[in-house]
């Protein structure tokens, strides 16, 4: 007989394209700072292109590389790959 | 720079989602909660014991008294990289993160002192069954990766064991390995298995390990302990 590790977790991640089924999550007891949580993500996700940008659903919150204790939560995953910025009428241009 | 092929007029900053986001289908290592020390080992229970004198995670220190009278009771001499394990070991040449050993076998050295510290009986079950773990890449953190009941989260690895003047100072490297481990046991997904570790006597512990999960790799690391 085994038992959950997931019943506990106060802190779940989505792909933000596909957000019906969490890509994982865990307990966030306090110790673990954003910086932390990148680098947990970094073991776990294979991204395909470009870097990521992690962001809490409710406050908007966007993870960064600091020693900030992580907020307890649901955090979305995006993958900017490709970012329009706006121009001068008729062009845009995307940065990679 | 890539350029819009197509004049458009943009209200704002957009952001598209291009890149698709996958996660790792890495190997998780389930490992035995208990394991009988054996003759060959007593060298490295001995020698944890003589290095960290309490338990690096809790920090509870065993008295003097005790020590003199060869008291250890709820102390254990855990594993980092679990020996059960050796013939990862010796694939993955992990042998190479130990350096007090340099005439001993690969094989041999999943026993040095540098892939063990001196645990609290209660943390080491959690330590083998990945719940608590230890980041030697953030100033050597304690992680609970369960509800924290013992208030054991965010403590810092005891410097007792990780001396670097001392030559029989933990490897980080089996630090790292086992807090990969952690992650992967513990955040990927709907996280693996917790096994039960409080089994009544006369438990048939083989027949338990064949209705769980992971079979074949809990015999396989079952087998050795019964040899």
């Amino acid at each position: 007989m085994s038992t959950s590790r997931s019943l506990p977790r106060n802190v779940s991640f989505y792909n933000a394209t596909h957000l019906d089924v969490a890509l994982g999550g865990f307990v966030q007891n306090g110790s673990i700072t954003e910086e932390n949580f990148l680098d947990i993500l970094g073991m776990l996700l294979i991204i395909e292109e470009g870097p990521i940008r992690v962001q809490e659903r409710m406050s908007g919150h966007i993870v960064s590389r600091t020693g900030v204790p992580l907020q307890t939560g649901v955090y979305d995953i995006y993958c900017d790959c490709m970012c329009f910025i706006q121009v001068p009428p008729r062009y845009s241009v995307a940065l990679c | 720079m890539l350029y819009s092929s197509s004049p458009q007029i943009l209200s704002g900053p957009l952001l598209i989602l291009l890149a698709s986001i996958q996660v790792s289908n890495e190997p998780w290592i389930p490992r035995l909660v208990f394991h009988e020390i054996s003759g060959r080992e007593s060298s490295f229970r001995d020698g944890i014991r003589d290095r960290d004198r309490k338990c690096v995670i809790s920090g509870t220190s065993i008295p003097e008294i005790h020590i003199q009278a060869n008291n250890w009771t709820t102390f254990e001499a855990a594993h980092i990289f679990p020996p059960e394990h050796g013939r990862l070991w010796i694939e993955h040449n992990y042998g190479q993160w130990i350096t007090d050993m340099d005439d001993a076998t690969e094989s041999s050295k999943i026993n040095s002192i540098q892939n063990g510290f001196l645990l609290r009986e209660g943390v080491q079950q959690m330590f083998d069954g990945y719940l608590i773990s230890v980041n030697p890449d953030d100033g050597y953190k304690v992680v609970v990766f369960d509800t924290d009941i013992d208030g054991y989260d965010g403590r810092i690895l005891d410097p007792v064991c990780r001396n670097p003047a001392d030559p029989h100072c933990v490897s980080d490297e089996s630090l790292r390995w086992h807090f990969r481990q952690s992650v992967l046991a513990n955040v990927r997904g709907a996280g693996e298995p917790i096994f039960e570790h409080d089994h009544p006597s006369g438990t048939d512990m083989m027949d338990k390990i064949l209705a769980s999960l992971y079979t074949q790799e809990r015999f396989e690391s079952e087998l050795p302990s019964r040899l």
